[in-house]
């Protein structure tokens, strides 16, 4: 017979740790917004990109946010 | 494109991952580009359905890091971003070798921030410490030696994955499979636990540098 210990107790429902009953399907990570802001500090952004008709543009948000704005 | 406001957090993440990767791939002399500046607008407005469905699905609202690598993998193989310049051919599965690199760069970016930013260090090293890793780790994928039962790495079977699952139907029309936001969100579950090791070795090396 083939070990099946994990099927049999899902199958079950049994073992559910409280942390398991408290589960919501996320788990409370970190913003997001905040890691990619972190981790980007200071640095700043040309990315120079070539587009279909063989022009090469920067393109950022940052620096679309601050033509709209200025 | 019209009337769509991209999140904050797309913003962020096409200036500071997917713009990143896409300067070093459509560049002058290589065979790629993008169609125009509306192109990262249509991977956001993927982005954001994505990670609004995904939400719904979920009691609480903030996506855990392996569900968002997931949302916008999925978003980059539904848009397309990557063409060939000039009518140029690329790899049928160009769009989902970059949509894993960037999904596997949201993990990396989660596990800088998990190591560093309640490190009890001067702000400084941080920064220092900070900028070492985006230059020296890069994620990795299991070695064909361990792929037991395969003869071609794992990234490419993941990329041919990612194309069948999705890719196909549009172009010709046959049966989709659907992309499935749960289930690559555990295959990048397992892509960083797979780069746990190898990424405190790199940082390990910036540690032994400095106190050199």
């Amino acid at each position: 017979m083939l070990p099946a210990n994990n099927m049999l107790n899902s199958l079950l429902g049994k073992n559910i740790t409280q942390a398991e009953k408290q589960y919501n399907d996320y788990n409370d990570d970190h913003d997001f917004s905040k890691v990619l802001e972190f981790c980007n500090g200071n640095t700043v952004h040309n990315n120079i990109i070539r587009y279909s008709d063989g022009q090469e543009k920067i393109f950022s948000f940052e620096s679309k946010g601050k033509e709209e704005n200025g | 494109m019209a009337n769509y406001n991209p999140s904050n957090t797309y913003k962020y993440l096409y200036d500071y991952i997917i713009g990143d990767l896409l300067s070093q791939i459509c560049t002058n002399g290589s065979k790629f580009c993008i169609k125009d500046e509306t192109t990262p607008y249509i991977m956001g407005k993927k982005f954001d359905e994505y990670k609004e469905r995904a939400s719904k699905n979920m009691k609480g609202n903030r996506l855990d890091r392996h569900k968002i690598a997931s949302c916008i993998c999925g978003a980059i193989i539904e848009a397309k971003p990557l063409q060939g310049f000039n009518g140029a051919k690329i790899a049928p599965n160009a769009n989902e070798i970059l949509a894993l690199c960037v999904g596997v760069n949201v993990i990396k970016f989660y596990m800088m921030y998990d190591l560093l930013h309640n490190l009890d260090i001067p702000t400084s090293d941080k920064h220092r410490i900070r900028e070492y890793l985006k230059e020296n780790f890069e994620m990795e994928y299991p070695s064909i030696e361990n792929n037991i039962c395969d003869t071609q790495e794992y990234q490419k079977n993941l990329y041919n994955a990612l194309y069948w699952s999705h890719s196909v139907c549009t172009a010709v029309g046959r049966e989709c499979f659907k992309y499935d936001i749960w289930a690559y969100s555990k295959i990048f579950y397992h892509l960083e636990m797979f780069n746990k090791n190898n990424f405190q070795k790199v940082y390990q090396s910036y540690v032994k540098m400095d106190t050199v």
